[in-house]
C-alpha cells in the first residue's frame, strides 16, 4: 500500500494544520485493514484524532494507565485521602474566618514527637521589625526556623502554599539542629501556618505571635506582616 | 464541559466549604481516575503517581476556600494537579541525581500484555508503551500540555487556565511537542511505503 497520502496528512498536522475528520477516518480504515499500516501510524493516530476534534476511546494508546486502574486501588486513594484530611483536622475555610478565639499555647505535638522544638520567624517576628531582605516593594522575605535535631525532614505549610506539604521544605539543620527557610510574603497580609515534621506531625510555631484554633480544634500559628 | 457535572462540582464544593468534610469523598471518587491517568502520564511511574494523586486531593481540600464555585472546577483541579506533579517530578529528579539512578525506559512502562486477541492486543499494548515512553521523554513544559490536551482532552483554553499560561503559549508548546512526538513515533519512510 502506498502511504504517501497519510504521510502528507501527518506532515500537515505536524506543521499545525487541523486534520479533517475525513482524513482521519481514511487513516483509521487503512490501519484497521492492514496491520503494517497500523504499526506505522497507530501511535500517531490518536494525536491526530484529537486535533481533528474526535474523542479518544478508552483503548486509545493515549490512555495507558487510568482506564486499566483496578477499582480497589481507586477506592484506596479515596480512603487514604479522607483519612489524611481527618488527621490534619483542617477544613478549608474562607479567609474572613481567620478571626477565631486565640487558643492557649500548649505545644502538645512537640512533646509527642520528643523533638523539643523551638521555632521562630527570624527576620520578622511578632516583636521585631523586618531586619533583612526587606525591599521597598510589597514583599517581605520572612525567615522561619525550627530547632528539631531529631527530625528527618521539616516543611512549612500555610496559607501561602495552600497547606501543601513538600512545597516549602526547610534547609537541613546546622549543628544545633536548626532548620530554616526564607519565604517572600505579601506585606500587610495575615498568614496562618504550621510546621510539618517528617511528613507526619503538624505543629504550630511555638514562638509565633499568636495561635488560633480552627473549628476542629487544630492549632495554627498566625503571622501578621 | 458537561453543565450537570459543573453544577454537581460546585454544589459538592459548597457542601465541603460549609463543613461537610465527607462530601469531599465525592470529589475524589469523581476525579481520581483522571488524576491517576494524568499523574501516570506525567511522572511515568505508577507508584509515584498513586502517591501524587493523594497529595493532589489533600492540597485541593486545603485550598478549596480559594475556589470560585461559579467557575468550572476541573481546570482549577488540574492546575493544582500540575503544580503538584511538577514538584513531585522535580523531587524524583533530585533523588535520582543524588543516588545516580538512571532509567533505560520510563518506569511506568507496562509489562507485556497477556493477549486474548493476538495481533490487535499486542499491537495496542506495544503502542501504548511507545506512546507513554515518547511522552515521558518530552521536557516537562511540553509534557504537561500534551497530558492535559491530548490525554485529558482539555480544550486549549482549559489547558491554558490549568497551567496558568496564555492560549498562545499552549499552542506554541503543542506545536513543538508535535514535532518531537512525530519524530519519535513515526519511523522515517523515504519511499512513502510501509514495506
Amino acid at each position: 500500500m502506498n502511504t504517501e497520502r497519510f504521510d502528507t496528512i501527518i506532515t500537515r498536522w505536524e506543521n499545525g494544520e487541523t486534520p479533517s475528520p475525513d482524513d482521519v477516518r481514511a487513516l483509521e480504515q487503512a490501519c484497521a485493514a492492514d496491520v503494517r499500516v497500523a504499526r506505522r501510524y497507530g501511535k500517531i493516530l490518536p494525536f491526530i484524532r484529537r486535533d481533528a476534534g474526535l474523542e479518544s476511546a478508552d483503548e486509545s494508546p493515549l490512555r495507558p494507565n487510568g482506564a486499566a486502574e483496578p477499582r480497589s486501588q481507586l477506592v484506596e486513594i479515596a480512603d487514604l485521602v479522607m483519612e489524611s484530611i481527618a488527621e490534619s483536622g483542617h477544613l478549608p475555610r474562607r479567609r474572613h474566618r481567620i478571626s477565631l478565639p486565640v487558643a492557649a499555647a500548649a505545644v502538645i505535638a512537640i512533646a509527642l514527637v520528643g523533638i523539643g522544638a523551638i521555632a521562630s520567624t527570624l527576620f520578622f517576628s511578632p516583636t521585631q521589625q523586618p531586619i533583612a531582605h526587606d525591599s521597598p516593594s510589597d514583599t517581605v522575605t520572612v525567615r522561619f526556623s525550627l530547632v528539631a535535631p531529631e527530625a528527618q525532614s521539616v516543611s512549612i505549610v500555610g496559607d501561602f502554599n495552600d497547606w501543601a506539604p513538600g512545597l516549602h521544605v526547610l534547609a537541613e539543620p546546622d549543628s544545633d539542629g536548626v532548620w530554616w527557610i526564607e519565604i517572600p510574603l505579601q506585606r500587610g497580609d495575615t498568614y496562618t501556618y504550621n510546621f510539618l515534621i517528617d511528613d507526619e506531625v503538624w505543629i504550630p510555631d511555638p514562638r509565633a505571635e499568636r495561635t488560633i484554633r480552627d473549628p476542629f480544634g487544630t492549632k495554627k500559628s498566625v503571622l501578621n506582616l | 464541559m458537561d453543565d450537570d457535572l459543573k453544577q454537581n462540582d460546585a454544589e459538592t464544593c459548597r457542601r465541603v466549604l460549609s463543613g461537610d468534610r465527607n462530601a469531599f469523598r465525592e470529589i475524589v471518587l469523581r476525579y481520581q481516575k483522571q488524576m491517576l491517568r494524568t499523574a501516570s502520564s506525567f511522572l511515568g511511574d505508577a507508584e509515584q503517581a498513586h502517591d501524587a494523586v493523594q497529595e493532589i486531593f489533600i492540597k485541593v481540600f486545603h485550598s478549596l476556600h480559594k475556589f470560585d464555585t461559579n467557575r468550572p472546577f476541573a481546570p482549577w483541579l488540574y492546575s493544582i494537579a500540575m503544580n503538584t506533579l511538577r514538584t513531585s517530578y522535580g523531587r524524583r529528579r533530585r533523588i535520582e541525581f543524588r543516588e545516580g539512578i538512571e532509567y533505560d525506559e520510563p518506569a511506568g512502562a507496562a509489562p507485556e500484555a497477556e493477549s486474548q486477541n493476538p495481533i490487535d492486543e499486542v499491537i495496542r499494548e506495544e503502542q501504548r508503551r511507545e506512546v507513554s515512553a515518547a511522552i515521558a521523554t518530552l521536557p516537562p513544559t511540553l509534557r504537561e500540555v500534551v497530558v492535559l490536551y491530548y490525554i485529558e482532552q482539555l480544550s486549549v483554553s482549559e489547558t491554558s487556565e490549568a497551567l496558568g499560561i496564555t492560549t498562545e503559549n499552549v499552542k506554541s508548546r503543542l506545536f513543538r511537542a508535535r514535532k518531537i512526538l512525530k519524530g519519535k513515533l513515526l519511523p522515517d519512510a523515504t519511499d512513502g511505503a510501509v514495506w
